[in-house]
């Protein structure tokens, strides 16, 4: 912890001493990221940001430099106040910095070879829930505050199924509910949020499909005894942003660099470390439109 | 086979035997002892890690209840069954269980939750309160343990396995190192034995050396001086003064050579006494015997007798009277070589060793027995005496007395044919003298017994009571104390030969 405030200190001090120059902010690629840990991170974000940077030469770019904050909040203001060029982000934290700061949408982002998911709403098999309709009364879980799959985009589900969710700190809390509520706890691990479904801790739980196909989320033992009950449209993986500020021409060439990193060994490996990264393409209008729905929601 | 020999093995080989059977009790003994330490250590060793095993399982409940205490009451299952891996794996954990209320299993430590729902008594075949017991298999150990907040308020359990096949590796490796500990102690000792052995060998030797040294040497030194007194010698000395048998053994022979000496000195004056006592009267014996005889003869000539009868009665007178005169003689000749013994075996009697030609007391004593062999038609005496026979350290008297005791046992034993008497010089060391007869000779088994006081071969009826049984006795104390030798063999042809050596230097040389 210690470290990491360390590390927040000495980026955040660089980016205050640097010259307000505007040309020699320019010949600096500032990447952005929310970390707990940017001990582990900083090596891989870096490596990313001068792949980048060493393509960018022709425009002027000579170094790259690594923005850590502490949570979406703050990198949106960071990034409102030219501070920070480049992120990468899942759907809603994209949302809230097209909202917040005004970034702009570059590209999509593919993870694990994977260019999109959904959440899933799941129960234990068994007990009468059928849909999501009649989570009414009943306590879901969550796994924390900053997960879109299994918050945000959960959450926008039942909103528009015309519930309202409200917290409770333990599961047991149900009884506490009044019509037309659905309470939710955060279980932290996706698994405990398997687990307490197949105990009967809270009657459901939500997370990415790609969570639930992984046994590390999902255990094999406990997936038989739980069923679908409800599945959100499909969003984008992840999503790549640039400050809506930044010279057009270099979101143009960072566009373009990215779209054929993929085919470059050097370029694969680094975005695999960077965020287990596989390709970057555009982002298809369909899903283009579904992001702009959770902006307006 | 000597005294000192038989002690000297008999403590050998008794301390030896008893250094043996020490040791074989020793080795026994401390095989037997290192057997059974070696149990004992395992026994101890495998109670020792149980116990601790046992409550290093405990401890590491403990350990795990309290890290798992707020993921239990915050029902994070993905944070219990971290930190059931961080244990796993480790310092022998095998596996862990967290249990419900109701002992289920909420999370085993695997990633898969496999073991999820079932109850404890079906993941171990025995129930709950058994299983409170830290039951032990071959190869695990069980700790079960209620997770209770304040005593009282239930939240679930923990059951633990622990490999015990570690801790009986570890018994077994201990225990392994322990034996080759030992068996490099018992090495050492082997060694040390083999080092001791030889060591304790010697030190045997030397105990028995001293031991036989002190028992033998005082033993042999009697039986010298016994010897001594044997062989009339009781001039002994006997400095042994020791308390023990052994000294009142040497007191006793000392006293018993005092006693000998007094009686052989006593027995001297006593025959020199009585020989001297006894010759006078003999003397006068024969005197008057002869004397009666001569004047019978001249009173009453037996030519005068016309009368058979007084003829016959003068006859018998003249014989008894020869009879008497004989006899006497024989007495008198008896007297002196008893004289002559007593002295000689005595030390008393006075040797005249002067250097001289001994051919000259042979042929003396060969012309005094013309007499005798006069008498005796049948047999005749030669002699073959060498002129050039070297002057030797001789008694002339004693060598005189010597030939004439050994021509008249010839002329005794000699009915009929010779006697021959020559001396010659062997090996140019010795004067050898023999006495060669063709009389009766002397049987096989008396060659050596005749050299001894009052032994006579048969006699003859012509010899009858005619020896003193000491001729030989005397000639043999005489040779010898010229450091010669003397001895007699049968002849080829009949007869016998009496041989006699004298050194030519006064000292027999071996040959």
């Amino acid at each position: 912890m210690r470290s990491s405030i360390l590390i927040l200190f000495i980026s955040l001090s660089m980016l205050l001493a640097m010259p307000r120059d505007s040309h020699a902010t320019d010949t600096i690629l500032k990447v952005g990221r929310v970390s707990f840990n940017p001990r582990k991170h900083y090596p891989r974000v870096k490596a990313f940001a001068d792949y980048l940077v060493d393509h960018l030469g022709h425009l002027g770019y000579e170094k790259s430099q690594v923005v850590f904050t502490k949570d979406l909040d703050q990198l949106a203001a960071l990034m409102k106040a030219g501070k920070v060029d480049v992120i990468s982000e899942t759907v809603y934290a994209a949302a809230h910095l097209v909202d917040k700061a005004g970034a702009q949408i570059l590209l999509r982002e593919w993870r694990g070879g994977q260019s999109s998911y959904k959440s899933v709403f799941l129960k234990r098999k068994g007990t009468s829930i059928s849909n999501i309709r009649e989570l009414e009364g009943k306590m879901v879980a969550f796994e924390d505050p900053g997960s879109t799959s299994s918050f945000y985009l959960p959450a926008l589900e039942i909103a528009k199924a015309g519930l309202t969710l409200v917290e409770k700190k333990y599961p047991a809390q149900r009884l506490e509910l009044q019509p037309g509520e659905v309470g939710f706890v955060f279980a932290y691990q996706e698994v405990n949020i398997a687990l307490w479904i197949q105990e009967g801790l809270v009657d459901a739980g939500a997370m990415s499909d790609l969570d639930m196909a992984n046994p590390r989320h999902m255990p094999d033992t406990v997936l038989p005894h739980l069923d679908v009950i409800h599945s959100s449209p499909t969003y984008p993986r992840s999503l790549f942003l640039v400050r809506g500020s930044l010279d057009p021409k270099t979101q143009n060439s960072i566009r373009d660099i990215l779209l054929r990193a993929h085919e470059d060994p050097d370029g694969l490996l680094i975005m695999d470390n960077y965020w287990n990264v596989s390709k970057y393409d555009v982002l298809p209008e369909p899903e283009r439109r579904i992001v702009d729905s959770i902006r307006l929601e | 086979m000597r005294i000192s020999r038989q002690l000297f093995f008999m403590v050998l080989g008794t301390s030896m035997m008893t250094v043996a059977v020490a040791m074989a009790i020793l080795f026994l003994s401390m095989s037997q002892f290192l057997e059974r330490q070696h149990e004992m250590d395992r026994t101890l060793l495998q109670k020792t890690l149980t116990r601790q095993y046992s409550q290093y399982g405990k401890d590491l409940l403990e350990a795990i209840e309290e890290a798992i205490i707020n993921p239990m009451f915050l029902n994070d299952r993905a944070q219990i069954q971290a930190i059931l891996s961080s244990f796993i794996g480790r310092s022998g954990v095998l596996n862990i269980y967290v249990f419900d209320t109701h002992w289920r299993v909420l999370v085993d430590g695997t990633e898969d939750f496999s073991s999820r729902g079932k109850h404890i008594s079906d993941l171990f075949d025995i129930n709950v309160e058994q299983l409170k017991q830290a039951p032990t298999t071959q190869n695990e150990a069980i700790h079960v343990r209620e997770i209770l907040i304040n005593d009282e308020y239930l939240l679930g359990g923990i059951a633990l396995i622990v490999d015990r096949s570690s801790l009986l590796q570890s018994v077994d490796l201990l225990s392994q190192n322990m034996l080759q500990i030992q068996r490099e102690a018992k090495e050492t000792q082997y060694r040390a034995m083999f080092i001791i052995l030889p060591v304790i060998f010697l030190f045997s030797i030397g105990v028995s050396i001293f031991v036989a040294q002190y028992f033998s040497s005082p033993i042999k030194q009697v039986a010298r001086n016994v010897q001594r007194l044997e062989a009339g010698n009781y001039k002994i000395s006997l400095p042994i003064y020791r308390k023990d048998e052994i000294g009142d053994l040497a007191r006793s022979t000392h006293n018993l050579a005092r006693t000998l000496e007094e009686n052989e000195t006593f027995k001297g004056e006593l025959i020199s006494s009585v020989s001297h006592e006894l010759r006078t009267p003999l003397t006068s014996v024969l005197g008057f015997a002869k004397l009666i005889s001569r004047d019978l003869k001249n009173v009453i000539p037996a030519e005068t007798l016309t009368d058979d009868s007084q003829l016959k009665k003068v006859r018998r007178i003249e014989s008894n009277l020869d009879i008497i005169a004989l006899e006497s003689q024989r007495l008198t000749r008896l007297i002196s070589n008893v004289l002559d013994l007593s002295k000689i075996e005595s030390g008393t009697i006075e040797w005249d060793f002067t250097r001289a030609g001994i051919a000259e007391p042979l042929a003396v004593a060969a012309r005094s027995m013309h007499g005798v062999f006069a008498s005796l038609p049948k047999v005749k005496l030669t002699t073959d005496i060498p002129e050039d026979l070297p002057e030797i350290p001789i008694d002339r008297d004693r060598i005189e007395q010597v030939i004439v005791n050994l021509l008249s046992n010839a002329a005794k034993f000699t009915e009929e044919g010779s006697v021959h008497l020559d001396a010659r010089i062997v090996n140019g060391a010795m004067v050898q003298v023999n006495v060669t007869d063709t009389g009766i000779g002397i049987p096989e088994h008396m060659q050596d017994q005749i050299f001894e006081r009052f032994q006579q071969v048969a006699e003859s009826g012509r010899m009858k009571h005619n020896g003193t049984g000491l001729g030989l006795a005397i000639c043999k104390e005489i040779v010898e104390a010229h450091h010669g030798r003397i001895w007699s063999m049968q002849c080829t042809g009949g007869g016998s030969r009496f041989t006699f050596e004298i050194p030519i230097n006064g000292i027999i040389s071996e040959y």
